[in-house]
């Protein structure tokens, strides 16, 4: 399938007046000021992975597609006044539209996290799974369809996005030759919209056991930047309520450092930043607390071939 | 599905169940009732309503929050649905309005172990009630929920020692002839014949699209079925309103299957009562029937 130019245009540092907006960890980077009109939560610089050519003058913005590997490259440069996907749109929990490249899932589709995941699909086959802010939907499905899951449920804040994904999966199941067997991807995968976080600390005293693999992957930013220490500490019990006996959290947390840049996206979020004492350095000993509850932690791995920014833990907690 | 907004299927205007309560947020306050609730992976709070647990504990809440009654049924005994008894309590009030009365008072026919119409009566409108009850456990039950609720002054508990008469018990008793009189009597019959091959058959013709209320039957054989059903029940109250006219202004009963409407009209016809009105009650699935009939010259439509 042809790449859609959106996607992957260079445009020629030369021609670019907005700043960067870089993730942590780059290198060779310099961090400009934000050009005061500019909105949005992310300035989309569209690049290819296996193509970059780092700019001493300005670093480009590095976009989360930048841990797609797309196997196709440049696909020409369409000009300068070509509009930007994103413009002038908040993302307040993260929730970006084309998060995973505009490209319709195919067999092309590859999150660099995947092969972190597939050190243990043990982890996945035959398990009950949740994805917790799944955005489109584009990752949750295919760790549901490579790792043979018995069953995933996806979720995430951003109504539209847990509606497309549902569509795709509308689609699969449309499409589908094999007959409808309810634990046999596509028909053992849902999408949910909601807020993972509850409207109430006492809610938890209801929750129960229901899933064998909680999935969390750079969720808990956001969680963090619109519920504050309280939200996303009680996100850490409910997952570990939710899980069952045996269980295991996957968890890719944002550092701290990572948050800074967000802090502009609204006034509460600003408020909500500089009442965090929360640090997320501290995740792991609060999640291997009493008050929520996990025996163990180890590190599944780190992603390697992709942007530095990008080269984020992912870590299992388990339940007993 | 039932919409609230046709209004031919609709509560009563002024039932405050008529908008479905937020029970996310009723779970919050409230610790029983958010330990029969189950929660959903959006973070909402949904009901199992067939499991009469939860029933009982959503009664109980309801009645908490939305009046301020503190209310304990006997163990497998009727849980009322608040809808429904609100529905009647309000039918009764608008029969009630052209009297413009200072003081109502009001006779509660069969109070059960809640006292449910009478607690609602006096706590909402401060009706003086009469709750008549002859079975010994309800009547200790429905005294602690009286008590429970400071509204002694306004709520007796008559021990019915038979349960062949309905009124006569009372008015024949020493004290009753020195009380002043009702303005209403109300009645939640047993529903259903005892004497009948299944009771709890029902009469529909095609089972297939009459599916199953989203519910479960709660109360004991007692509660539920007499001999004759509530048809025979609703009998002898028109009969014994024959003989106290002048001491109850209105009388009333609920009935549960809709077959036995006409049957009841059909009664007070043949006794030359015409001043008569039936309504009925809608909540959410289910449909109740009710009679009113009157020996005084008041005007009984609505």
């Amino acid at each position: 399938m042809e790449v859609e130019n959106n996607n992957n245009t260079i445009v020629p540092a030369v021609k670019r007046s907005a700043t960067a907006d870089v993730e942590d960890g780059a290198q060779n980077t310099k961090r400009l000021k934000h050009n005061a009109t500019d909105s949005s939560g992310e300035v989309h610089v569209p690049e290819d992975n296996s193509k970059q050519e780092e700019c001493s003058q300005r670093a480009p913005a590095q976009s989360p597609k930048k841990r797609l590997q797309l196997d196709s490259t440049n696909v020409g440069n369409t000009g300068p006044d070509k509009p930007r996907h994103n413009k002038n749109e908040t993302f307040m929990y993260g929730n970006y539209r084309h998060y995973y490249g505009k490209r319709i899932l195919d067999k092309d589709f590859h999150d660099i996290r995947l092969d972190v995941l597939a050190t243990q699909t043990e982890l996945f086959r035959g398990k009950q799974l949740l994805d917790i802010g799944c955005n489109s939907g584009h990752l949750s499905i295919e760790i549901a369809k490579k790792f043979g899951a018995r069953s995933l449920v996806g979720l995430d804040i951003d109504r539209n996005l847990a509606h497309s994904a549902q569509m795709v999966i509308n689609a699969l199941k449309r499409s589908s030759v094999t007959p409808i067997t309810p634990s046999i991807f596509p028909y053992n995968v849902k999408f949910v919209h909601g807020n993972y976080v509850l409207d109430d600390d006492v809610l938890l005293e209801i929750e129960r056991p229901q899933y064998d693999v909680i999935l969390c992957l750079s969720v808990t930013k956001w969680i963090h930047l619109n519920f504050c220490d309280a939200g996303l500490k009680q996100a850490f019990r409910r997952m570990f309520l939710q899980l069952r006996r045996g269980g295991k959290l996957i968890l890719e947390p944002q550092s701290f450092d990572t948050y800074k840049r967000r802090k502009k996206l609204s006034e509460s979020i600003r408020e909500n930043y500089n009442a965090i004492k929360f640090q997320p350095d501290h995740f792991t000993a609060y999640l291997l607390s009493p008050e929520v509850g996990f025996a163990s932690m180890e590190l599944m791995g780190v992603p390697e071939h992709c942007k530095a920014g990008f080269k984020r833990p992912i870590q299992i907690f388990s339940k007993v | 599905m039932v919409k609230n907004s046709n209004k031919k299927f609709a509560m009563h205007p002024r039932n405050p169940l008529r908008t479905a309560p937020n029970y996310t947020k009723l779970a919050i306050k409230h610790k029983d009732f958010r330990h029969v609730c189950e929660l959903e992976l959006n973070g909402k709070v949904s009901l199992n309503f067939r499991n009469e647990r939860t029933l009982r504990e959503l009664t109980k809440m309801l009645l908490l929050e939305y009046f301020g009654l503190q209310v304990d049924f006997a163990p497998g005994s009727l849980v009322p649905t608040l809808a429904l008894r609100l529905n009647y309590i309000l039918w009764l009030e608008d029969l009630l309005a052209p009297q413009k009365l200072d003081a109502v008072r009001g006779i509660d026919i069969g109070c059960g172990s809640s006292c449910i119409y009478s607690l609602l009566g006096a706590k909402k409108n401060m009706w003086q009630m009469l709750a008549l009850e002859s079975k010994q456990t309800n009547i200790e039950y429905a005294r602690q929920n009286v008590a429970r609720n400071e509204l002694q002054s306004l709520i007796e508990v008559y021990a019915q020692p038979d349960k062949q008469s309905i009124f006569s018990s009372y008015f024949e008793s020493e004290s009753a002839a020195t009380k002043a009189n009702f303005h209403f009597c109300l009645c939640n019959p047993p529903f259903f014949d005892s004497n009948a091959a299944n009771p709890f058959g029902g009469n529909t013709r095609n089972p297939q699209r009459r599916p199953a209320p989203n519910n479960v039957r709660t109360g004991s054989a007692e509660e539920l079925t007499c001999a004759g059903g509530e048809v025979q029940f609703v009998q002898r109250i028109v009969d014994e309103s024959e003989m106290y006219k002048e001491r109850v202004l209105i009388f009333s009963s609920m009935l549960g299957v809709k077959a036995n409407v006409p049957k009841i009209m059909d009664y007070l016809r043949e006794r030359k009562i015409s001043n008569v009105c039936s309504t009925e009650f809608h909540q959410g699935h289910t449909t109740r029937w009710a009679v009113a009939w009157s020996h005084q010259p008041i005007c009984l439509s609505d």
